[in-house]
């Protein structure tokens, strides 16, 4: 395991699985702070894009993290603490933009999501918790995108994302303007690791039969 | 397309497609030269301005999407 993970670290491409690790505990544990394991490992303090399944997800993905922020102490949070004063006419994207933490989709008010996107692009909220429709026509740019699950709401169930969909959210990784690198994070179940590895290195043959 | 003939000279392929010399190999330079390879080229990760890093994590998955998704959060 050792030797892979280092092949892989020049390569740069890790690829993880916690069941590899030994003990029970250890993946118990680890389930507990997934996201914010990833955030804390790849962000550096810059703002972040997290892609979730549902509306309902990104809020409620948006309320842990906020809930990470506000409960770490002032040393130990992951990214800044919003400089200025703003206020949102949806409750829960009021409290948790206090944490510097937004959500965003179809479903919100017309002015609370250009805020969002003015806020986030200023630099004043460093987390964006959205569907993956915002990874097309809205330029908002982040130094870390995570796919947190590889499944969209489709067809009244939950699907995996296209090819296209995925490469579209990764694109969002790399802010030109700021910074010389980008990282993208994809989260998904253990059995499509192997498609989404291929996906990103580019290895995946097209054949026809 | 190939069977058609039509006067197509540029061909984009997408990012995901790698093998684009087997695209290239079976197109052909053109009808009269259909065994000689259409000339093919590559743009890569190295024309990119800002350099992307990416990582795939794969997690154990007991459950629906919902209970993943809820899982990847936090518990």
């Amino acid at each position: 395991m050792t030797s892979y993970l280092i092949r892989n670290w020049i390569e740069r491409k890790w690829i993880i699985s916690w069941a590899y690790r030994s003990g029970k505990f250890v993946l118990t544990q680890s389930y507990n702070d997934r996201l914010p394991e990833v955030i804390q490992k790849h962000s550096a303090r810059k703002p972040i894009m997290v892609f979730c399944m549902t509306r309902a997800m990104c809020i409620s993905t948006a309320k842990v993290l906020a809930q990470c922020f506000s409960t770490a102490k002032p040393a130990d949070r992951m990214w800044p603490t919003p400089t200025i004063q703003f206020s949102f006419r949806d409750k829960d994207l009021h409290s948790t933009g206090a944490c510097g933490v937004a959500f965003h989709h179809a479903g919100l008010d017309q002015n609370d999501r250009a805020l969002v996107e003015r806020l986030f692009l200023e630099g004043h909220l460093s987390v964006i918790c959205c569907t993956s429709t915002l990874a097309v026509g809205v330029n908002l740019p982040a130094h870390l995108v995570v796919i947190k699950n590889t499944a969209t709401w489709s067809n009244g169930g939950p699907k995996e994302y296209v090819d296209l969909e995925v490469m579209q959210m990764l694109g969002r990784a790399g802010r030109p303007q700021f910074d010389d690198t980008g990282v993208a994070v994809i989260m998904t179940r253990r059995e499509h690791q192997v498609r989404y590895e291929k996906m990103v290195s580019g290895t995946e043959i097209l054949e026809s039969w | 397309m190939k069977s058609v003939g039509s006067d197509v000279r540029f061909i984009a392929l997408s990012a995901t497609v790698p093998n684009s010399a087997d695209i290239a190999e079976w197109l052909g330079k053109c009808p009269s030269a259909s065994q000689s390879l259409a000339h093919n080229q590559r743009f890569g990760e190295e024309f990119r301005p800002v350099k992307l890093q990416k990582f795939v994590y794969g997690y154990q998955s007991p459950g629906n999407d919902f209970v993943f998704d809820k899982k990847l959060d936090r518990a």
